[in-house]
């Protein structure tokens, strides 16, 4: 079956090339194409590359060896107003489709960057408040002849592939109690799955699915059970639960084999912890789930009632390799808490998991059978008590949204870690007043640094559970890493450094300097024969709190021994219509 | 249309200097609608009205607020000389205004001169993301936005002094009159993040 399915997608796309030598035009993407996205070499068809969100190009023309020979072959400016950007670009039928900072979307050639259309989301007053970490945004999603966008402001819209123009519009919630999206939904089927931002303003998360032609809510699956529901034994008898958090602020992964959604659950919403007792399930949680219902099959927690901000958000990873001497079926993740974990993904037992940090002490450790923490609880703060510090992770934790990369020949998984701690004070309990739209965290903190270095490249053998390799940075990395078949990992830092990596060593081969620090995911595609990586340069989100550095907005494409190309007035049309030629 | 040419018959006249009038109605209209009294920014003569709680809508006195914090939120009211309360200027987030009562003698130079019986007043929202600046941290008797952490000094004119705030909070010269605070000046400083939505 999947054969079939892979000689189908390699004749669909040499058609394509030979149909339409010119101006590349929107190709519809079927259920078939999303399945066998790992196998489609030349494009990336969804957020994480494939469902099992891997991040790996199977493509092989850029090597360490040549990877010195790396040219800029076009760049272009996202415009607006340069708040960050963060996304993950997708490329079909030689269109690249991609969001800037507060979901501006553009559909450009892959070849040049010429821009096809654009759609620009008109925004009411007040947004920027409800915003945690600026208006960033991580990308798209693909289906049939549309393109969905999740808006700030927790709507969901269809964009014609063909020309930009909306299709339909769903609201997703009331963004000014709180609520707003940025992540690219996963599609399953015709089931659009979308996760919700929100939990530093007392949401109550979920996952909604929406029917892909049509936009109809199909179920709403919440992480935070309410009184009665399974896990709402874990919360106090009282309505805490309402302000649960539990966002979904990042993409699933999907088993096709099983048919189970995987989704990371963030953390609970006050950072007060005396104010919910209890485990809180499902925040900080990784959750299996049926796609036609929303239905939770099974859930694993790595943070009970956490105090920290370690959201279990992260994208599962999907693999299948030995474990302990056992072919397993395994979802490994790197988590805000400082461990990577690997999880059985049939029914979600804890297999293992390695620090990914040094220091940390909000634990003694991890029970080796269930995973459970056993928390050092004088690293918990008290509400109305003293400061504590240094705790380690801090806030932005030991890894944060920014995606790992797993390359399934050699079994390693590529992350980015950060070595920093914070301190943590908490409110006194009446000091936190819950309040639709308003911050509902309860803590004062200040993140540090714990030396000179911060931002870690590390290379994990999943079935030995070694670190093979360690890559240093001077700042936070805040990036994805792209993993290909050629041998060389693709990165950015925040100096604006776009860095490509020998996998195996993990000794830089060549960097650029794109202008701003890159917090967005690099990825490969190819054209004509030709390998091509891609990456958005552009300061915002959370790194941006911390340190001030010029603001970006960039996407740069590079190809060994490219060439830069002329753009042949990729803005002729608004030209044309501002600076028309006079004529009597 | 030249000015010169005598008119016409007094028809034409008339729909002529209408079309004039409608030519230029529109772009003052529009400014009109901006000049809503509800969304202008303080001016000088207003008063200031509590945001919430139990006195919202009841101009302020400096003997209301509470010697060395925390703050307080206000909005600018208009004055209006018939009834004695004018319209409240709530119309834009951006006029939402912290008032604080502190000893004079610990302001700096650019600080006093704004302030009347003690009060200082600043433009509410962070100049980071648009939060209202509405914590007040004790220990350092500090101004602190509770969306990221950034904290102002009220003695020195708002001066940003840790967190991601790019610039201080705008700056509201104060004024006592029958006993209660009004608006001595505009806002000195732009108001809350200057890009973006």
């Amino acid at each position: 079956m999947k054969t079939a399915i892979r000689l189908l997608s390699g004749c669909c796309c040499v058609a394509t090339l030979l149909a339409w030598p010119g101006s590349p035009r929107a190709q519809p993407v079927t259920t078939a194409d999303l399945l066998g996205a790992q196998s489609d070499n030349a494009e990336w068809l969804m957020y994480g590359r494939d469902y099992r969100n891997w991040r790996y190009s199977p493509l092989a023309a850029i090597t360490p060896a040549n990877a010195a020979q790396l040219r800029p072959v076009w760049a272009m400016s996202t415009g607006g107003s340069f708040s960050g950007l963060e996304a993950t670009p997708l490329v079909r039928g030689g269109i690249m489709y991609f969001t800037a900072d507060y979901a501006r979307t553009f559909a450009v050639d892959a070849r040049n960057g010429a821009i096809k259309w654009r759609y620009e989301p008109q925004y009411e007053d007040g947004l920027a408040p409800v915003l945690c970490c600026g208006p960033i945004h991580r990308g798209v999603a693909l289906k049939d002849d549309l393109v969905y966008v999740t808006r700030l402001d927790a709507k969901l819209v269809a964009l014609h592939a063909a020309d930009g123009t909306v299709a339909w519009e769903q609201k997703i919630d009331d963004w000014k109690a709180g609520v707003t999206t940025n992540s690219a939904p996963l599609v399953v089927g015709d089931h659009v799955i979308v996760g919700v931002s929100g939990g530093e303003y007392g949401v109550r998360g979920y996952l909604k699915s929406f029917e892909a032609k049509t936009g109809k809510l199909q179920w709403t699956s919440y992480t935070v059970p309410a009184p009665g529901e399974p896990g709402s034994e874990t919360w106090p008898h009282d309505d805490s639960w309402k302000t649960g958090g539990g966002p979904t602020w990042l993409t699933g992964s999907y088993d096709a084999d099983t048919k189970t959604v995987y989704w990371g659950v963030g953390n609970p919403g006050s950072w007060i912890t005396e104010l919910h007792p209890g485990d809180n399930l499902y925040t900080d949680c990784m959750l299996a789930l049926d796609p036609e219902t929303g239905k939770i099959k099974w859930h694993f927690q790595y943070t009970q009632n956490d105090a920290w901000d370690y959201d279990g958000m992260a994208t599962p990873i999907l693999v299948d390799l030995p474990i302990d001497g056992k072919p397993t079926k395994a979802a490994i993740v790197s988590n805000r808490n400082g461990f990577f974990y690997a999880i059985d993904r049939v029914d979600g037992h804890f297999l293992y998991a390695i620090p990914l940090v040094d220091g940390i002490n909000w634990t003694s450790g991890l029970d080796p059978v269930t995973g459970r923490p056993t928390v050092n609880e004088a690293m918990r703060p008290k509400a109305g008590g003293k400061r504590v510090e240094p705790i380690v992770p801090g806030l932005e934790g030991g890894t944060n949204w920014f995606a790992p990369a797993f390359d399934p020949e050699s079994g390693v998984a590529y992350v980015a870690v950060n070595q920093w701690g914070m301190g943590l004070t908490a409110w006194e309990k009446a000091k936190l007043v819950y309040k639709p739209g308003e911050p509902y965290q309860g803590v004062d903190y200040q993140m540090y640094r714990m030396g000179d270095t911060i931002g870690h490249v590390r290379a994990i053998d999943v079935a030995t559970k070694k670190v093979l390799w360690d890559h240093p940075s001077p700042l936070p990395l805040f990036s994805s890493l792209l993993a290909t078949k050629g041998g060389v990992l693709f990165t950015g830092d925040q100096r604006g450094r776009f860095m490509a990596l020998d996998a195996k060593s993990g000794k830089e081969v060549w960097s650029f300097q794109t202008g701003s620090g890159i917090n967005a995911s690099p990825i490969a595609y190819e054209l004509d024969g030709k390998e091509y990586v891609a990456i958005l340069s552009g300061l915002g989100g959370d790194p941006s709190f911390y340190y001030s550095a010029p603001k970006g907005g960039m996407l740069w494409v590079f190809s060994v021994d490219g060439v830069l190309a002329e753009n042949g007035a990729p803005n002729q049309i608004e030209i044309d219509k501002a600076l028309p030629v006079f004529s009597k | 249309m030249s000015l010169k040419r005598p008119c016409c018959d007094g028809a034409r006249r008339t729909l002529l200097l209408g079309a004039a009038v409608g030519f230029v109605a529109r772009p003052v209209l529009a400014a009109a609608l901006a000049q809503d009294p509800r969304s202008q920014r303080p001016q000088a003569g207003d008063r200031l009205v509590y945001v919430e709680g139990e006195r919202k809508g009841a101009s302020v006195a400096p003997e209301d607020l509470p010697a060395g914090g925390p703050q307080v939120l206000a909005w600018p009211m208009a004055p209006d000389t018939n009834s004695g309360n004018g319209v409240v200027r709530d119309g834009s987030r951006g006029n939402q205004i912290l008032l604080l009562r502190l000893d004079p003698s610990t302001l700096d130079a650019d600080t006093r001169p704004r302030s009347a019986d003690g009060v200082i007043a600043y433009a509410a929202l962070c100049s980071h993301a648009g939060c209202i600046v509405k914590i007040w941290d004790e220990r350092d008797a500090l101004l602190q936005c509770p969306c990221h952490n950034s904290h102002y000094d009220p003695r020195k004119a708002a001066a940003v002094v840790s967190g991601p705030a790019p610039r201080r909070l705008a700056a509201l010269p104060l004024a006592v009159r029958d006993g209660v605070l009004t608006v001595a000046a505009p806002f000195i400083g732009a108001v809350g993040p200057t890009t973006g939505q």
